[in-house]
């Protein structure tokens, strides 16, 4: 089968955009793309990653060829990534053709752990949340129920594809909710325990990959990218506090003192 | 804090670190490594709160750098892009509290009848501890590798 120009550039934006969507920093997307071009003799590949949309530029023969996408994260997957990236060392080494490359990289769906093992994962590191913050083993129990409670709500509002906002707001309501009640009502936890609780429950929902990645592509240079992920991590830390400011009007009076 | 209760108190970050990547999909035989850095990361921070009289902010600087470097050194020998460790590894010393007390004094200023300016000045130091604590954890991590990488790519 021949291999166009057309051909190489279009997988080389499917490299790129699999990347991005798979939450990949910046500086990634780009050196990997430029290395397999350079791996399988195209010297002269520029790719582009904006907010919006990723193009790659491949000049060969006195001819541009420009191949546009639509950058989307769809979710955080180092699956995809790591699998990805050891292909493209592949490529580099010369232990694979491109058509082979193509078929590999086509057969790399992206890895998902099952939902019960998310879940559990998840509670448990909420449990842990309250050794680090030198809680006691009885929160650490309350936790690990007002965890899996939340995880298991946002697991399934994200399975019906609601939007991220409202995703986000409404699992920090429902773990502050819920690591109320379990806290006060189940498990006759003392003020401070609670407070212990509340702050504890909320943690599993701290956007890690967006602010790591903002700060990293700001650091190298590309600041439009890196600016639109930590708004994406602003507005989710917002969304959050919304979602506990409305739990928290549900609350009792008594709560909002600092030795309730 | 006893060294010896730090060293096993610090083994219930790997359990935050863990759950995280696994939410993240790291792979499974990469697992064991971000358990490392989790464990390195809370160490250390609780270590120079300890043993060196750094504050909160200092302390979260210094335990991301080192698990930074360890990554540099892990990262490039397993070829995986660090990312897929540091950001798991950092999640045990996010700082929850801060940001939540920041949150609960300001919905106890608007709330209150009085408005004591007392809250906003709480609001204040919170706001400043956790924003300060995130932003050295984003440098911690993020500087290192500047000036490791400065003519070779990533992996």
């Amino acid at each position: 089968m021949h291999f166009s120009n057309i051909d190489f550039a279009k997988l080389l934006l499917l490299v790129a955009h699999r990347l991005a969507m798979s939450g990949a920093e910046t500086r990634l997307i780009v050196q990997i793309t430029e290395r397999i071009a350079k791996a399988y003799h195209y010297p002269s590949v520029e790719t582009i990653v904006n907010p919006e949309e990723i193009m790659i530029v491949l000049h060969n023969n006195n001819q541009d060829i420009v191949q546009v996408a639509k950058n989307k994260t769809i979710g955080i997957n180092m699956y995809s990534l790591t699998a990805i990236t050891s292909l493209c060392l592949k490529a580099e080494e010369h232990t694979i053709d491109i058509l082979k490359f193509k078929a590999e990289l086509e057969k790399i769906k992206p890895y998902h752990y099952p939902d019960f093992v998310v879940a559990l994962a998840v509670a448990l590191a909420s449990a842990g949340f309250v050794m680090t913050n030198d809680g006691n083993f009885k929160c650490m129990f309350v936790s690990f129920c007002a965890g899996l409670f939340t995880i298991i709500v946002k697991l399934l509002l994200q399975k019906f594809k609601f939007f991220m906002i409202f995703v986000f707001a409404f699992s920090g309501f429902c773990a502050t909710l819920s690591s109320y009640f379990f806290a006060a009502n189940i498990f006759n936890c003392d003020s401070q325990e609670i407070r212990w609780v509340l702050f504890v429950s909320v943690l599993m929902l701290v956007p890690g990959f967006p602010f790591m990645n903002g700060v990293l592509d700001i650091f190298k240079g590309y600041l439009l990218m890196g600016f639109s992920r930590l708004v994406t991590a602003l507005i989710i830390v917002l969304s959050v506090c919304m979602g506990i400011m409305v739990a928290m009007s549900f609350l009792p009076g008594k709560i909002m003192g600092w030795n309730f | 804090m006893e060294l010896l209760d730090l060293l096993i108190k610090s083994a219930f970050a790997i359990i935050p670190a863990v759950g995280f990547a696994i939410l993240f999909s790291v792979p499974k035989k990469l697992l064991l490594y971000v358990s490392l850095g989790g464990y390195v990361c809370y160490f250390f921070r609780r270590f120079s709160m300890a043993y060196l009289d750094c504050g909160f902010i200092s302390s979260a600087f210094i335990a991301s750098i080192i698990v930074s470097l360890l990554f540099i050194y892990i990262g490039p020998k397993l070829k995986v892009p660090r990312p897929v460790f540091t950001v798991a590894s950092i999640i045990p010393i996010i700082p929850g509290k801060f940001a939540y007390m920041t949150l609960i004094s300001l919905i106890q200023f608007y709330q209150s009848e009085l408005q004591s300016s007392q809250y906003i000045v709480d609001f204040f130091y919170f706001g400043i501890m956790s924003s300060g604590i995130i932003v050295a954890i984003g440098l911690g991590i993020a500087l290192p590798p500047l000036f490791f990488y400065r003519n070779r790519p990533v992996v």
